[in-house]
């Protein structure tokens, strides 16, 4: 079982979370979004509540993956940091994730991403490794969320893409139980 | 090829396992089998099932499933819930009463890692079943150690007494020792508003021997049976050591039944005596792990004559092991010489 780290990206993180996988924030962000993402069981690593993240400060991110992680992103960094944090992974056998909201730009690192998930509208150079387009309306954050606990289970993205599309249509981010359970819900009646 | 004596117990679906089974048998011809699962195909996060049984013509055939207990969204039970067990008793609860407990391992972080134990009440055994708000009720505090879990329980007095052994994490850091063994302790959880909690004691060894006497004996996992008649504990634990060469290589190839008088077990200095060592000849599989002695509503075994015991199967394979594990049932009879 491979472990989740997102980077600068406190609500993909969170939407991991609340499905349970194993998530390591690290990123510059305020106290109370740091507080939330405790408060969603999202593990803050490197965490900067002033400024914002930079070459050195990314530098903390290159002890901590190991082959088989994934790095979560959103597009948010600026290119370079994206790219370097991108290189970062690829130099410890780790993968990377982009989720990019329409009207996002990720210049660059299309190359690094192992897998792109977008909303419509959004732009970028290079090219992934696979590309997942949400329908509009469709949460992505909580798709990318759901891949999340599928990836750290080994599921490739044709198995997790079911669960992810009914992760998509919750407007808020999804819990696990309101993802997990709705499935089975005609199997849990005792019988008699 | 003479067909192995135990047989599956309940089939699941593809990407699911079944593992670490309380069997209860609530009369003569029915008993509840509560056990771990996952509900997403796939998706390793610990769920509790139960499926009713009925005896029918010397077999136990069991109905479809149903949770019982899942993990919460946060807290300290908030990744997995696994390892059940279920006894009958009196337990007062914030004004109501309950008639069933379940003990059950969760945990707040993924990796096998800050497992600590948690009870539950329910008024019919199917549930539903409340979490005890003073939950963790043996708690754990170094996060990255294996923890607390695994927890049996019996009955001490038919109502809020029983005694409970559970598998805990031992760390000796200037030897570098990390292992796990069993420890045990009486509650009073009559009025579960005062809960009394009896000392831990570290449960002694002696007399447990490894299948073929070598290797070190570690024993966790417990599950423990109490025969009134003669007043023994039969006790089942992973068969150490394991079986490294192959993979799984962290399961147990074995489980092991061991017997003792209880006023030794309470005495707490040994004297323990293999029963059986159930294996590849019993179920067929080449591991044979996460067992659980088939007890009546209070934990005592139904007949002193037979000896009945759940146990997890795996088949070998490098990947994807975890999907083959299966609860099969396997019922020894037992000669009047056993003693403890």
């Amino acid at each position: 079982m491979s472990r989740i780290y997102a980077l600068q990206a406190p609500r993909l993180a969170a939407a991991a979370a609340r499905m349970k996988a194993d998530v390591n924030f690290l990123g510059a962000v305020g106290p109370e979004t740091a507080l939330w993402l405790e408060d969603n069981h999202v593990f803050p690593r490197d965490v900067w509540s002033d400024g914002s993240v930079t070459e050195k400060r990314l530098q903390r991110l290159y002890h901590r993956l190991f082959p088989g992680d994934w790095l979560f992103m959103d597009g948010t960094l600026p290119g370079h940091l994206a790219s370097k944090a991108s290189d970062y992974a690829r130099d410890s056998g780790a993968r990377v994730v982009i989720g990019l909201r329409a009207g996002t730009t990720a210049a660059a690192i299309g190359d690094a991403a192992d897998i792109l998930v977008h909303e419509p509208g959004a732009a970028w150079t290079g090219n992934p490794g696979a590309i997942v387009k949400v329908g509009p309306g469709d949460n992505l954050e909580a798709w990318v969320g759901t891949l999340a606990i599928c990836l750290m289970n080994g599921l490739d993205l044709e198995r997790a893409e079911p669960l992810c599309r009914r992760a998509a249509a919750f407007s808020d981010l999804p819990w696990y139980d309101e993802i997990a359970y709705a499935q089975s819900a005609k199997e849990d009646s005792p019988t008699s | 090829m003479k067909q192995p004596p135990a047989y599956l117990m309940f089939d699941d679906g593809d990407g699911l396992y079944n593992y670490c089974p309380s069997p209860v048998r609530v009369d003569e011809t029915t008993m509840y089998v509560f056990y771990c699962a996952n509900t997403i195909p796939g998706i390793v996060i610990d769920d509790i099932y139960a499926r009713k049984g009925t005896l029918t013509d010397g077999r136990w055939t069991f109905g479809e499933k149903f949770r019982v207990l899942q993990p919460d969204r946060l807290g300290w039970d908030c990744i997995h819930v696994c390892d059940p067990d279920v006894i009958r008793g009196e337990f007062r609860y914030r004004g109501e009463t309950y008639s069933w407990m379940m003990v059950y391992l969760g945990c707040d972080i993924h990796h096998c890692y800050h497992n600590q134990i948690g009870v539950a009440f329910a008024k019919e055994i199917e549930g539903p079943y409340v979490k005890y708000d003073l939950n963790p009720i043996v708690g754990y505090d170094e996060l990255f150690h294996w923890g607390a879990g695994q927890a049996c329980v019996l009955s001490l007095d038919g109502k809020g007494k029983f005694r409970m052994l559970y598998s805990q994490t031992v760390h000796e850091y200037e030897r570098r020792y990390l292992g796990t063994r069993t420890f045990w302790r009486d509650f009073d959880l009559s009025d579960a508003d005062r809960p009394a909690v009896g000392e831990e004691v570290a449960m002694h060894e002696g007399g447990i021997v490894n299948r073929g006497g070598s290797g070190e004996v570690a024993v966790f996992n417990p599950t423990i049976a109490w025969d009134r008649e003669r007043d023994l504990y039969y006790l089942s634990r992973e068969g150490t050591p394991f079986d490294r060469t192959r993979s799984p290589d962290f399961i147990a190839p074995y489980t092991q039944v061991c017997v003792i008088s209880r006023s030794d077990f309470e005495k707490n200095e040994g004297g323990w005596k293999t029963v059986r060592d159930f294996g590849p000849e019993d179920t067929g599989f080449e591991r044979n792990h996460n067992a659980g002695i088939v007890k009546d509503a209070y934990g005592r075994l139904p007949d002193p004559n037979v000896l009945p015991v759940a146990i997890t199967v795996s088949e070998l394979k490098d990947q994807d092991f975890l999907w083959t594990y299966r609860i099969y049932c396997r019922e020894l009879a037992l000669n009047g010489d056993v003693r403890g």
